[in-house]
């Protein structure tokens, strides 16, 4: 059983992804994971946090998306891309979800979040990104950022691969 | 029996004086009294004319079957006297012994009873009442018994003579009860004579008998009745015997008729699973025209679904390895993709076995957690993976592996492949956990790359491997805990190479 706090959350993504705000729609959903894996304060996601991620809220939000989108976003249209046209790999699947700069190779920057685009006329799979994006400044400047979030770097494919992996084997439930 | 003369009394009125009116008058009256009289049916009277006109002699001529009734006669003829005075003439006659008197006094007719006692034939007499009385109830009653003693008191006969006539007249069987014992001895031992039923002559025979110990068709009645019962009974009883005989027979014929169909059903059943190993020779997936085939075999010889299902499994199973689990895990999948050599969906199916079984919600685990994976269904994984890969890939080949490197000093991970080594001159100078879809599932890779341990992994990319402690507690805990063998074959491996690199 979800928490109130939980499925108060719930209800609010509901609203937002019914009128089409995907913008908030995405930070409310980092939101609720972080709620979902008591990681508010950290403020953002890390591979054991994503491994032991609540099968059952993955499940919620993946619903709502794929729902509200018809299934062009969401974390199961992610996985579908990711096992199917991309050969899982993260960075074959950031370039075709749009995430990173098309001008970018070899390298493959990201973008930056507010350079997302937040309509359905994104890429099949482009969202949510949030959680992705969202890490503090050191895990930033790890990763080849400017210590802003995810942007400009090279991107974390053990992350992206994670929650791919914990989606994967909610779905053995 | 000594038969019996009877008595003949001729009474005639002799009386000059009356009118032959007068006679015909009297005559008539001592008629009707007579025939009131109680032993008047065992007498036969006839009137007698008048033969001799000149001198009237009307009378009557009555003969009595019991002599000894002539003495009640008289009496009872001389009380007519007295109320009708009369002369008669009154002649008595038994066999050749005449006694005549002729008077018209009452006194004197009295007078000519002793008389009549004198020529009545005594033994006779008194043998003649006692069978009398033995024939009708075949004993003689009290009551017959005095009216007997009252016949010899009269007839002056000795008491010791009449005994001996009242034995006599008895027979061999004193009493009633005698006779029907007696009865009932021979009937019974004429039934177990003969078969029933008793044949015509027995019966006419047993008739003569019961009428000659002076008993009736009702006094053998109930014995017949007893006796007919019992024959009833015994040949109700002989029914019984028969009919569950008979019960007992068509049981055992059922319980062979069903030894039959059991043996017949096993051999069909030893056909099916001849059929369906032949169906499955080559692959699990009979053909369509195989299924058929069986399925139209489970119609004609209407076996047992169940029955079909479990050789289907047996068959399956000795073919194809068994899949017995101790958590009720299904390894059909699993088998069909090691049977496919799908090494990589194998693999993903063996870690979705484990988590299933003994992670919280999918989460991944580690070595103690793997530890709860029960023991038969680790050993059902290895069979599956050792099967399918000749001994290449499996918890044995692993631990095979990891004994080899812990007694030659080198790197485990590095040996089954899940790390590469850059290597100059044969020394490697650096070692790279691989990823996950940079392992090898062929048949071509390392001995022990397979199954992976993925289950204990948050990723499958860079950090996919495990550090060494956990590839420890993995052998040490999990693996030889449910192959004991393996244990004492590493400890002994291991001092022994001690030993070697010490020498």
């Amino acid at each position: 059983m979800l928490s109130a706090e939980l499925a108060t959350g719930l209800t609010e993504l509901d609203a937002l992804l019914r009128q089409e705000d995907w913008l908030t729609a995405d930070a409310v959903t980092l939101e609720i994971m972080l709620n979902g894996v008591q990681r508010q304060e950290v403020g953002w996601l890390e591979r054991p946090a994503i491994a032991q991620f609540p099968c059952e809220l993955l499940h919620q939000i993946d619903q709502r998306w794929l729902f509200y989108s018809s299934h062009r976003f969401g974390f199961s249209t992610q996985l579908k891309i990711y096992r199917e046209e991309v050969d899982r790999s993260a960075f074959a699947f950031s370039a075709q979800a749009g995430w990173t700069l098309p001008l970018s190779r070899p390298f493959r920057f990201f973008k930056f979040y507010d350079r997302l685009t937040f309509s359905l006329d994104a890429p099949r799979g482009h969202l949510p990104a949030l959680w992705f994006w969202e890490m503090p400044w050191p895990q930033s400047l790890l990763v080849g950022g400017w210590g802003t979030g995810r942007g400009a770097g090279f991107g974390d494919p053990g992350l992206f691969d994670a929650l791919m992996l914990r989606l994967e084997r909610c779905q053995h439930l | 029996m000594e038969s019996l003369e009877p008595a003949t009394v001729v009474l005639q009125i002799v009386d000059v004086t009356l009118t032959d009116d007068d006679r015909d008058r009297i005559v008539q009256k001592f008629w009707d009294d007579l025939m009131q009289l109680e032993i008047t049916p065992r007498a036969t009277i006839t009137a007698l004319p008048q033969t001799e006109p000149a001198v009237a002699r009307w009378g009557l001529e009555v003969h009595l079957a019991e002599p000894d009734q002539m003495v009640t006669w008289v009496k009872d003829m001389s009380e007519r006297l007295d109320v009708t005075p009369a002369e008669i003439r009154l002649t008595c006659t038994i066999d050749r012994l005449r006694v005549q008197t002729q008077t018209d006094s009452p006194e004197q007719l009295l007078a000519m009873i002793p008389a009549l006692r004198a020529i009545l034939p005594a033994p006779q007499l008194l043998q003649a009442r006692a069978q009398l009385y033995a024939q009708r109830g075949g004993e003689i009653t009290p009551v017959e018994r005095a009216n007997l003693e009252l016949l010899r008191h009269d007839l002056e006969f000795s008491p010791e003579a009449m005994e001996a006539i009242i034995q006599k007249a008895l027979g061999p069987y004193g009493d009633r009860q005698a006779k029907l014992d007696k009865y009932r001895e021979v009937l019974s031992a004429e039934i177990e004579r003969q078969p029933i039923p008793l044949d015509n002559t027995t019966h006419l025979e047993l008739r003569r008998l019961y009428q000659v110990l002076g008993l009736s068709q009702a006094d053998v009645e109930p014995i017949n009745q007893e006796y007919i019962a019992r024959i009833k009974a015994e040949a109700t009883h002989l029914q019984e015997q028969e009919k569950a005989a008979r019960a007992q027979q068509e049981t055992q014929r059922q319980a062979e008729v069903t030894q039959q169909q059991v043996v017949v059903r096993q051999e069909y059943a030893e056909l099916y699973r001849q059929e369906y190993a032949a169906a499955i020779a080559h692959t699990p997936y009979p053909t369509d025209f195989d299924r058929g085939r069986l399925k139209q075999a489970c119609a004609d010889w209407q076996l047992d679904p169940e029955v079909v299902r479990a050789i289907e499994r047996e068959v399956t199973d000795q073919q194809y390895g068994p899949i017995d689990s101790a958590m009720q895990l299904k390894y059909h999948r699993l088998r069909d993709l090691l049977w496919k050599t799908q090494w990589e969906a194998a693999d993903q199916e063996t870690e979705r076995l484990i988590l299933s079984a003994v992670s919280r919600d999918m989460q991944p685990i580690d070595a103690g957690t793997l530890a709860k994976f029960h023991c038969v269904d680790l050993q059902t994984l290895e069979a599956l993976w050792s099967r399918y890969s000749r001994g290449r890939f499996g918890f044995i080949a692993q631990h095979r592996i990891f004994v080899q490197q812990a007694v030659q000093g080198g790197d485990f991970l590095a040996a089954i492949g899940w790390k590469s080594a850059l290597s100059i001159g044969g020394v490697d100078v650096l070692t790279l956990r691989k990823a996950y879809r940079d392992l090898q599932f062929t048949l071509e890779a390392p001995i022990g790359h397979l199954p992976t341990w993925r289950w204990g992994a948050t990723t499958l990319e860079g950090e996919y491997a495990l550090d060494e402690g956990v590839v420890e507690r993995i052998f040490h805990d999990v693996i030889e805990k449910c192959w004991p063998k393996l244990r004492s074959q590493r400890v002994t491996e291991v001092r022994e190479g001690v030993m070697d690199a010490e020498r």
